[in-house]
């Protein structure tokens, strides 16, 4: 939870047992490097300690996403060759009292989004939202494969673009969209 | 966020905090079942949260989870987690097909709720918080999912958790339940405080 990890050549990169949380995976297919973050919170706003340091920054789409491209280039990853794949976001428990309408999953993915957009890193796949936890890997190349709880593995982004097989999982009803 | 690390006698006193709100819960888990219940604390840790997820056990395993929340002067939750053999045996006490999931989810979520709600009262009792334990939820999921979720849906999108390992045995069936207070580390400090063994002056 709150970390992050980037690998250049044979590495996997695995987040097991990602709910409400948000798997970022960043992938550079030509040079074989990626990377991935296990966002647990939207914003670190409210969790810094005095004098603004954040003691976690792996924890927060805010905060995550620039450490996330920055140790992607520090692997060798070209900064415009970045594209991400988002996986998690469930909505599980609504623990939330009051007005606080939208949950954390989907608060989470928002944040992610717009942290990916102020990085100009594009989304080439995801599979986010829905109520079911899912667990993430990530090859060096590219590949992302998802797993459900209970449910087989299923490849949501294969390397390359236009190359993407995401298949549909008849159990879970979230969302599963390819742009690439 | 880490978890200030506590003194052996404060340790002991979180384990003796634990040991009576799980003696009343099990007493109350008694009387629905009908039953004799008994229940011993072997371990009590106190952890930040990603240590916690760790050591509930195997991350992708599919559990099932029940949260209750609290509304009041503290802003916790009870987590318990039962293991799906422990949900068979537990479900069956209540008569419950082991073949209809649904069922059996709606039984754990009310074992939970009285384990965890007379859990929370009894602690809430003794540190003299003014809180009351909600409504619970329950769900079967992958481990990691359900307690991560958990914890960043609260509140205070808590970071600390007091995990405690129960072996709860109702006449002879053995279940092994992960009773786990996700709180602050200020409210655990208040919680050792009304013991007497604040960190802080």
């Amino acid at each position: 939870m709150g970390e992050l990890a980037a690998t250049a050549g044979g590495g996997v990169l695995c987040t097991i047992g990602l709910g409400s949380c948000v798997g970022v995976a960043l992938v550079d297919d030509d040079r074989g490097v990626a990377a991935l973050a296990h966002v647990v919170l939207p914003d670190s706003t409210p969790h810094r300690r005095r004098g603004g340091a954040v003691e976690t920054p792996g924890k927060f789409a805010d905060t995550a996403l620039p450490l996330l491209v920055e140790r992607a280039v520090g692997e060798g990853a070209g900064r415009r060759q970045l594209r991400a794949v988002l996986v998690g976001g469930a909505s599980m428990f609504a623990l939330r009292r009051g007005g606080d309408a939208q949950e954390v999953g989907e608060r989470n993915v928002s944040a992610v989004r717009d942290a990916l957009r102020r990085l100009a890193v594009p989304v080439a796949a995801e599979d986010v939202g829905g109520g079911s936890g899912r667990t993430v890997r990530v090859q060096a190349d590219g590949t992302v494969r998802v797993k459900v709880a209970g449910g087989g593995e299923t490849v949501l982004r294969a390397p390359g673009a236009g190359r993407v097989r995401a298949t549909s999982r008849p159990t879970s009803p979230s969302i599963l969209r390819s742009a690439a | 966020m880490s978890v200030p690390a506590y003194t052996p006698l404060q340790r002991d006193a979180l384990a003796e905090l634990a040991n009576i709100g799980c003696g009343q819960a099990c007493t109350a888990l008694g009387a629905l079942l009908g039953r004799v219940v008994d229940l011993s604390v072997p371990t009590v840790q106190a952890l930040d949260l990603a240590d916690a997820v760790e050591a509930l056990g195997p991350a992708e395993d599919v559990v099932t989870a029940v949260v209750l929340p609290t509304a009041g002067d503290m802003e916790a939750a009870v987590l318990l987690v039962f293991d799906q053999s422990d949900v068979a045996r537990l479900g069956a006490l209540l008569g419950v097909d082991p073949a209809d999931h649904e069922m059996a989810v709606s039984a754990m979520s009310e074992i939970g709720n009285i384990l965890g709600a007379n859990y929370l009262e009894a602690l809430m009792a003794v540190a003299g918080i003014a809180a009351e334990p909600g409504p619970p939820m329950g769900l079967t999921d992958m481990r990691a999912a359900l307690v991560s979720s958990a914890l960043a849906s609260s509140t205070a999108a808590l970071e600390a958790a007091i995990l405690i390992d129960t072996r709860l045995s109702v006449e002879g069936e053995e279940c092994s339940i992960a009773f786990v207070l996700l709180a602050g580390t200020d409210d655990i400090e208040r919680l050792l405080q009304s013991v007497g063994l604040g960190t802080e002056a």
